[in-house]
């Protein structure tokens, strides 16, 4: 029902965010996005181990989505949403990176903001390479190495992909997903 | 089914047809029925399946695009069921039911399903049902789903007008290909029918010909070799078997018509043979009645003559010579009786024996001569060349042929002669000495058409023939009998008016080492013929038979009367009443020293018959003469006599002459002496005191002895007369009585005494009794037969009258005088 929920509220923020969309519906559309993001992905084999989403420096978000995917599975694993700091800043010590970034691989998805450049492609390279699907919230994200990247047009929330990342990710997106995606290298 | 009765009187060609072509019809419907709707069905499944693979794909297509609330890439999904010539419309609706995506085909519009709601067919989707086939088009509702999530319904509706148009038109070219099978199966069957019709028809046009006209030669043409070729062959051989059949049929009718014929024939000939048999016989019984009057007329007339004491000498002796003459005459008639029946009864035997055929001719000449000569006809014997001097054959029945044959020329000749020639026949290759003997006439002649039945017996050449000449008809019979016994024939050649020529031919038997006497005549015969003097026509008297003779005969009045004739004639005869007695004297007188000089011995007597005791006698060794007297006459029981050690045989009643002559016969020789018996001298002159009177009639009136005349007789019949009257007292007390035991014995005294006394019909009349008590008769036909007895002794002339004999009622027995 939460997904249904969050599909009315997409079809809703289609048909009603064209000329004001409500801050908090835009998250939940968001929100409803990354589930999608998810379920249109192909996870590697994890039994039941939780899929677990961060949420770097945006609580609200986390809530709204934690409330979205609440005792929900997605290809049969339960979802979990945790929130942590935002990104160290470009040239702070390698050592706060590495920290940061150890903390962060550790998750299945990562929900960032992509305003500050030099820190996402930071954390993009460091997931480059493992099974981590990295969403910005902004469409600027795919240049810095991310994913997948949400975006505003005309009022409806389009999304973005980035296929040098897509490809060099040991992920898969689903191709219904890649066909509605805008499409960048 | 109303075709049927009209098919029922089609041809079988038409049948056949119609058939064939109506079943193929039901199998192409059928076919084609399962085809369409098998086609119709799997059409509709890959619709269905293709219909649902594809809703899943574009299920799955648009899942993304409803997820994220993309409606354009819905619709472009959906817009790719545009190529899919079933697919009418598609819609995709939220779970609010609000439609989120819709396609429809150009083509959706004109459909019967353009009406539908796409949300009632969503609604159906909440039962278990997702596929829904209608009649004109199928709907497929398949839900929108990312993980187990619904997002929403994908409904599409696909056109089945095609695939009905599909399956209906290869139902029409189905229809069209079945039509054009039928078609083609009726063309076939007509085809393929003429194979099996024309054999059939073939069948059934020779079956009605042969019906139509009983013509069997007729046979079926054969078309081909399978079955119907094997029923043609079958049908042909039926039809050979039965032409053969029928004319085996035709051919034993024929044969049958035949043998129906010649049966017919040969019976109407039977018929014919049996009814000139039966006339011949008839004849025959007429002729022989007329045979036997005439000779027993004369005997009977001159007996009464020769009653009458006042006859002068010559007038007697003239009357006895009459009356013997006839009394041979019926004699000779009797024994051709007795031949015909003994050669009929295949009882004739001839013996060979030595014989002269000098002798034999002399015999015959000496015989018939005088017959001849009495007719004033020539009479001659001669010889063609030599002749044997002895030949093998039985002389008794040659000369009887030969003077059977010489008397019959001397009959039917009035004028002329009468020839026998004898010739001899050397053997050659083909025969064996062979004894021929003419006998040629210059009589009446026979004419040709009576020259086949001469042989035959109780057949003269005609009936005219027996009234001008008499004779029984059975003598040529006899003779020609006799001669094929003899191992030859008789053949004959005679021309009417100019006489008959009888040729007999007869097997001469083995002559090896017989000398042949050349130059035989008629003077040769002449000098062995033998005068024919008759003892009655001489004056001088017989010579006493001076013998000794045992008379063995158990019936008294016999024992008396043989014994008494004996004695007259100087015989001493000694008696016996039985065998044994016989037996026991006969060898005490050859012990003796005295043997009797003859034995008469009966055959038939109590305690000792005279076959055992003459058997006796010759086992005893004894070698005198033993002559048999039986009452039985057949060749059989002479040969039993014979056989039992008999000399000689008598028959009863006993001929006199017959017995002096086989006493004399068998009698010691003795010297020729005059006769000094005055009896003999006088038999037939001194006629008996007792003789009784002739009957004028002759059925009832007074019977009287045979012997009657002979007055040495005449004083054992009175004896006999005299106590006959007693003897029927016994027999009718015995019957009365119950007596059977004397009542037999009594009738079979009477029956022999009373034929020794020359009673015949009293004897007759007595045996017929016997016969009747023999035969345990009823009491009716013992009753009449003694009555019958009764009434014979009653007629007895002379008889006395007793308390239970009446006399008789004929004045004439006492006009005679009795004893």
């Amino acid at each position: 029902m939460v997904f249904v929920g969050a599909v009315f509220l997409g079809v809703n923020a289609h048909r009603g965010y064209a000329a004001s969309i409500d801050e908090g519906r835009l998250r939940q559309l968001q929100a409803a996005f990354v589930l999608n993001f998810m379920k249109f992905t192909h996870w590697p084999d994890q039994d039941e181990h939780p899929l677990r989403v961060l949420v770097l420096n945006n609580n609200t978000f986390a809530t709204t989505l934690g409330g979205l995917t609440h005792e929900r599975h997605v290809q049969n694993r339960p979802v979990e949403v945790h929130t942590h700091p935002p990104l160290p800043t470009h040239d702070a010590h390698d050592d706060t990176w590495n920290t940061y970034l150890a903390t962060a691989t550790q998750f299945d998805v990562i929900y960032a903001h992509a305003d500050r450049g030099a820190a996402f492609q930071r954390l993009a390279r460091a997931t480059t390479l493992q099974p981590i699907l990295l969403i910005a919230d902004q469409p600027q994200g795919i240049a810095h190495g991310s994913m997948l990247a949400l975006g505003l047009e005309e009022g409806k929330v389009v999304f973005h992909a980035g296929r040098r990342a897509i490809d060099t990710s040991p992920l898969t997106l689903r191709a219904q997903l890649l066909k509605l995606a805008r499409m960048h290298e | 089914m109303p075709f049927l009765p009209r098919l029922s009187i089609r041809s079988f060609s038409t049948k056949l047809t119609f058939t064939v072509m109506l079943t193929a019809s039901f199998g192409i419907v059928l076919v084609c029925a399962a085809t369409a709707v098998l086609a119709y069905s799997q059409a509709c499944l890959r619709a269905e399946e293709s219909a649902t693979s594809q809703a899943r794909i574009i299920a799955i297509n648009v899942a993304a695009a409803l997820a994220f609330d993309d409606a354009d890439s819905a619709r472009e999904t959906l817009a790719a069921l545009s190529a899919e010539p079933m697919a009418l419309r598609a819609v995709i609706t939220q779970q609010n039911g609000e439609t989120f995506a819709r396609f429809a085909t150009p083509a959706a519009a004109q459909h019967p399903t353009a009406h539908l709601d796409t949300h009632a067919l969503v609604a159906e989707t909440e039962t278990t049902q997702n596929t829904w086939l209608r009649n004109s088009h199928l709907s497929i509702v398949q839900p929108v789903k990312i993980d187990d999530e619904t997002l929403g319904t994908l409904v599409v509706l696909y056109d089945l007008i095609p695939v009905q148009a599909r399956v209906w038109r290869g139902l029409q070219l189905s229809a069209l290909i079945g039509f054009f099978a039928c078609l083609l199966s009726g063309i076939t069957a007509q085809r393929l029918g003429r194979g099996l019709t024309t054999p059939v028809a073939e069948l059934t046009r020779i079956a009605a010909a042969v019906h139509d006209h009983q013509d069997y030669t007729l046979r079926a043409q054969r078309f081909q070799n399978d079955e119907l070729g094997e029923l043609t062959d079958g049908f042909n051989a039926m039809l050979t078997q039965v032409e053969e059949s029928d004319a085996a049929l035709q051919t034993t009718n024929d044969q049958l018509e035949t043998r129906v014929a010649v049966r017919t024939a040969a019976l109407e000939t039977a018929t014919h043979e049996a009814q000139a048999a039966n006339r011949s016989k008839s004849a025959f019984l007429a002729n022989m009645s007329h045979e036997i009057r005439t000779p027993m007329t004369a005997i009977l007339g001159y007996s009464d003559l020769l009653l009458d004491h006042r006859q002068a000498e010559e007038e007697r002796i003239d009357c006895v010579q009459t009356i013997h003459r006839n009394g041979q005459h019926l004699l000779a008639i009797i024994n051709d009786v007795l031949d015909i029946s003994k050669i009929e009864a295949g009882a004739m035997t001839v013996e060979r024996i030595p014989t002269s055929i000098i002798q034999l001719v002399a015999d015959v000449a000496s015989i018939t001569r005088i017959r001849a000569l009495d007719k004033g006809i020539g009479y001659h014997v001669t010889f063609e060349g030599p002749v044997p001097e002895t030949v093998y054959t039985d002389p008794t029945r040659l000369r009887q042929i030969l003077i059977n044959l010489v008397g019959n020329a001397i009959k039917f000749t009035h004028s002329g002669a009468v020839t026998l020639t004898f010739r001899f026949n050397p053997a050659n290759e083909n025969t064996s000495d062979q004894l021929h003997f003419d006998v040629r006439d210059t009589g009446v002649g026979i004419p040709p058409n009576t020259l086949g039945n001469l042989f035959k017996p109780f057949t003269q050449s005609d009936e005219s023939t027996t009234r001008r000449f008499g004779g029984t008809g059975l003598g040529l019979a006899i003779s020609r009998q006799l001669s094929h016994l003899l191992g030859g024939d008789i053949t004959v050649q005679s021309e009417p008016g100019l006489g008959s020529r009888f040729t007999v031919v007869v097997d001469a038997g083995d002559l090896t080492g017989i000398e042949l006497i050349d130059g035989v005549t008629e003077a040769d015969v002449h000098a062995h013929e033998t005068p024919v003097l008759d003892s009655q026509e001489t004056d001088t008297p017989p010579h006493p038979i001076l013998t000794r003779v045992l008379l063995v005969e158990d019936g008294e009045d016999n024992r008396r009367f043989i014994s008494r004739f004996l004695s007259k004639h100087g015989v001493t005869v000694e008696m016996a009443e039985n065998g044994r007695i016989g037996h026991d004297a006969a060898l005490a007188a050859q012990t003796a020293g005295q043997p009797f000089d003859l034995i008469l011995m009966d055959m038939q007597m109590p305690e000792m018959d005279g076959y055992t005791a003459t058997s006796k006698l010759r086992a005893a060794g004894y070698t005198h003469p033993v002559v048999a007297l039986t009452a039985h006459a057949m060749a059989d029981d002479r040969r039993k006599c014979l056989d039992a050690g008999c000399d000689d045989y008598l028959t009863k009643p006993i001929h006199h002459a017959k017995l002096i002559d086989v006493v004399r016969q068998h009698s010691p020789p003795v010297q020729n002496t005059p006769a000094t018996t005055p009896d003999s001298t006088t038999a037939i002159t001194d006629l008996s005191s007792s003789a009784t009177r002739i009957p004028t009639r002759p059925d009832d009136g007074p019977l009287v002895s045979r012997y009657a005349t002979d007055p040495v007789l005449a004083e054992l019949i009175d004896e006999f007369v005299a106590v006959l009257p007693a003897r029927i007292d016994e027999l009718v007390q015995a019957h009365r009585t119950a007596d059977m035991d004397t009542l037999r014995s009594r009738i079979h005294q009477l029956k022999g005494s009373a034929g020794t006394h020359g009673f015949d019909p009293i004897s007759a009349a007595a045996r017929r009794l016997e016969d009747d008590l023999k035969a345990n008769a009823d009491a009716d036909a013992v009753s009449n037969a003694l009555d019958a007895v009764q009434q014979l002794c009653k007629r007895v002339a002379g008889i006395p009258a007793t308390g239970h004999t009446q006399p008789a009622n004929n004045p004439n027995i006492h006009q005679g005088g009795a004893p």
